[in-house]
Formats: C-alpha cells, sequence, structure tokens
C-alpha cells in the first residue's frame, strides 16, 4: 500500500520501451506473492524460485501485450500460476500436494488451552491434507480466492476465465472438499466469532 | 442453465481462509537480479528487443506437419518442449497419423452464441462478409487454465466448399493467447508455407501446404493443446488480445477477406 514513486502502468509502460530499471522495480514490488503463489501451488521451494523467476522473464517478454491500465498483479499471477503448475507436471508430480503448517503462536490474549490447540491443529492438517488431495484445477481456485486472497475478478484473470465461472469451479471445488473432509470441518459446532467476512 | 452454485459453506470457507494464514511458506527469495541478468541475456542475443516492439509475443503457435508421428507419442507437452527448445525439430514420417482426425473436431461443448458470449471473457467477432452471417454451430472448449476458446462453424453450403481437413464450409476460432513470431520461422522450416499477410494493422500468418497440427502456448508458456486434429490451410491473426484462426477451403483471398470483415458487435 507504500507511496510508490511510480505506479504500476507508467512502470510498465517505461519496461516496454526497454528500461530495465523499471521493470526491476516490478520485480521487487511483486516477487513475495508470485513465489507465494508458486509455492503454494508446488508445494517445493526450489519448483517456487524457478517457477516465480520463470515467470518474471517471461512476463517481461509478454508485456507488450499487457492491456494498458489493467491490473498487473493478477496479470502476472497469471503467468506464475502457470509456471507453477506447468513445473510440477513436467516434473511428473502426480502425488498430492506437500503443503505444512506453521507453529501457530496465538499473538497475546487469550492462549487455548493445549487439548483446544491441539484440535484445532489437526483440524486444519486434515484440512490441508484434503486440499492437497483435490486435482490441480480445485486447488488453484481455492489457492487463489482463500490463500492469496485475490478478489473474484483478480480470479477470473488468474484461471483465464469469466467471473461466473470462478463461482461455478468454487463452488464444485467446495463440493469436493466437503465430501472429503469430516463433517465437523464443514459445518460449524459453535457460531465462529464474528471474524472476517470472508469476501 | 441454473441459477448459479447453492449459497457456499461458510463455515468450511472461514476454515479455509484460517488455513491461508496458518501455511508454512518458505522465505521468499530475492529475484530482481537474477531476473535483470536473464532478461539481459537474452535481449542481447536473439529474444524480442524491446525496441523492434514485436506485436506477437506473449504465447505461440506451435505446428507440427503431417507424418510428425513423434510429437504425439510422447506428450504433447514433451514434444512443444522439445521443439521450443534448442534442439531441433524432430519429425518422423512413418506415414501412421489417423487420417481422419479432421472429423471429429473435438471443439469442445456445443453452445450458442449467446452461451458462449456469457462465458468467454472476451467479445467474440464475428464475419461480416456477404453470406456469413450467424454461425450454423458454436462450440466453446476449455483451454489450459480455464480459459475458453469459442469456435464458429459455417456449414458447407452455398459459397462455401468443404474444408479439406474439417469438411466444413468454414471453421473460426477464437481464444484468449497470441502468437510468437519466433515460432512461426520454425514452422516455416517443417514444410509449411508461412506468408506474412496484415488484417488491418495486425500482423497475420496466411499458413497452407501440408496438413498440419495446431498448438498453442499461452502468455504463461503453458501448452495449450488446442486440437489434435489435422489443420488445412489456415489464416491466423490477433485482434486485441484475442488470436483469431480461421480455416477454410476458400483460399487466401477470400479467407483474408472474411477476415478483415470481422467485427465484434
Amino acid at each position: 500500500m507504500g507511496d510508490r514513486p511510480l505506479d504500476d502502468a507508467e512502470l510498465v509502460k517505461r519496461a516496454i520501451e526497454g528500461d530495465l530499471h523499471a521493470y526491476e522495480k516490478l520485480v521487487g514490488s511483486y516477487q513475495g506473492i508470485a513465489h507465494r503463489t508458486a509455492y503454494l501451488l508446488t508445494g517445493s521451494s526450489a519448483d517456487a524460485e524457478d517457477a516465480a523467476q520463470e515467470a518474471f522473464v517471461k512476463a517481461f517478454h509478454a508485456l507488450p501485450r499487457f492491456r494498458p491500465g489493467a491490473p498487473f498483479r493478477p496479470w502476472l499471477l497469471k503467468i506464475v500460476a502457470n509456471e507453477a503448475v506447468s513445473r510440477r507436471r513436467a516434473a511428473g508430480r502426480t502425488e498430492r500436494l506437500n503443503l505444512r503448517l506453521t507453529e501457530v503462536r496465538p499473538s497475546g490474549g487469550a492462549v487455548p488451552s493445549p487439548e483446544a490447540a491441539a484440535l484445532r491443529d489437526e483440524g486444519r492438517r486434515e484440512l490441508l491434507a484434503a486440499v492437497g488431495r483435490l486435482g490441480e484445477r480445485d486447488r488453484v481456485v481455492i489457492t487463489c480466492r482463500y490463500w492469496l486472497e485475490l478478489s473474484e475478478a483478480e480470479t477470473a484473470e488468474v484461471l483465464g476465465c469469466a467471473r461466473g465461472t470462478v463461482k461455478s469451479r468454487l463452488s464444485r471445488a467446495l463440493g469436493r472438499l466437503r465430501a472429503a473432509v469430516p463433517a465437523d470441518l464443514v459445518d460449524s459446532p459453535t457460531t465462529t466469532g464474528g471474524g472476517g467476512s470472508g469476501k | 442453465m441454473n441459477r448459479g452454485p447453492r449459497p457456499l459453506p461458510s463455515h468450511l470457507e472461514r476454515k479455509l481462509s484460517d488455513l491461508g494464514t496458518t501455511i508454512q511458506v518458505p522465505p521468499a527469495p530475492d529475484l530482481v537480479a537474477a531476473v535483470r541478468s536473464r532478461i539481459e541475456s537474452q535481449t542481447g542475443r536473439r529474444r524480442f528487443p524491446p525496441a523492434r516492439r514485436l506485436a506477437f509475443v506473449a504465447a505461440v503457435l506451435l505446428i507440427a506437419v503431417m507424418g510428425g508421428v513423434a510429437l504425439f507419442s510422447s506428450s504433447a507437452r514433451e514434444a512443444v518442449a522439445d521443439w521450443l527448445g534448442i534442439r531441433g525439430i524432430d519429425i518422423v514420417e512413418d506415414g501412421s497419423v489417423p487420417k481422419h482426425t479432421g472429423t471429429s473436431l473435438s471443439l469442445g461443448r456445443k453452445s450458442s452464441l449467446g452461451g458462449a458470449r456469457e462465458v468467454v471473457p472476451f467479445e467474440i467477432a464475428l464475419p461480416a462478409a456477404p453470406g456469413l452471417g450467424r454461425p450454423d454451430e458454436v462450440y466453446v472448449a476449455q483451454t489450459a487454465y480455464g480459459g475458453r476458446s469459442v469456435s464458429l462453424v459455417y456449414r458447407a453450403e452455398g459459397g462455401l466448399p468443404p474444408a479439406a481437413e474439417t469438411r466444413v464450409g468454414l471453421l473460426i476460432t477464437q481464444f484468449e493467447a497470441g502468437l510468437e513470431d519466433d515460432l512461426m520461422q520454425k514452422v516455416r522450416t517443417a514444410g509449411v508455407e508461412v506468408e506474412p499477410v496484415r488484417i488491418g494493422a495486425s500482423p497475420a500468418y496466411w499458413i497452407s501446404g501440408k496438413p498440419h497440427f495446431v498448438f498453442l502456448l499461452d502468455p504463461g508458456g503453458g501448452v495449450i493443446e488446442d486440437r489434435t486434429r489435422l489443420a488445412g490451410d489456415t489464416l491466423l491473426w490477433e485482434r486485441g488480445r484475442v488470436s483469431i484462426r480461421l480455416e477454410s477451403g476458400l483460399g487466401k483471398g477470400r479467407a483474408l477477406r472474411i477476415a478483415r470483415s470481422m467485427r465484434a458487435p
């Protein structure tokens, strides 16, 4: 959100004209999300780094096709996601995706009892494993919406589909996920407090 | 069709969002220097000097000549990788290409013009040439990544002779992906004739000669297996972000006239 001396559109314009310094700024701004995207889709830090790097190189060459005024982020992430998925496929990796959880430490406030924490972590692990077992199409749409927190419009750009298709793909993916996890992960046991509304 | 999906299970959605904050992601490496040096080494030598503003950059059309069995016996992806790589083009003539891959066009799901307009993220252009109004059939297909292509089929009748490979009068396919200049050079060397032409301001290619297979790469370099079928004479161009291929038995002059008449409503 910080003040950028030049906005993306201007940087893109300069990069197309051959200003590599401008492109470096874009890389600097978006390498974090690019790497995160690639990692969530490959589950491998080596693949994620390669995919992100490759995507930035390809994106540079594709810049002349970038629609002026369009948001740069989803356009870039489309290339990243594509690169990540191709890499995983090319390596013949068809086994489930192996993502792991961080050790979550609640920042201040109420510390849950060890039992509650263990239970919560177990639920997360199960859910994560279930997402990892989903097909690639399902995983990509879930990753975009919930883990990268892209808007529906951005997700549509990344997937290269219409917005309506994002809704239906997401709904199908969630349907398959629901069928694959224990009921208590699907249905609210209690009304889970008024956290952030996902959209 | 139906009125959209059922209400989503919000508890599950919340759990998923929560999960997103707890997945372990290794720290992002700094890519700036590596990306810069790769771009410099590429632009220094051959690829797309930005100064030249190549119009056709992001994606690739890949064509294998008929008889290119080796390309399809292994996975298409590998074949395309080979093709794009430094290694030579590996085409083996063993004559076992199915003769009639063109008969089942596998253009995707049958739809209508209205239906297609709802699902593709671009304006579908239609030919305005005399005698060509609305297409007889419309198909929508999935490209890699859930992108869509739309194919308009005009039956062979009246002034439209059946095309050699498709047996339909006119087949126009539109999709979001581009064509790469570089690769067209390679297509030429594969025995297919590629003649650069122009449609309005955009460069176009008239591809003729031997029947060929068609592949596309999307902007990220992923392979779009457009059709594993044989294509005959094809005119190929870009209209904004959309690439259009027009296949017919009409010959270059008439194909160009139809292409130049195409308008998005």
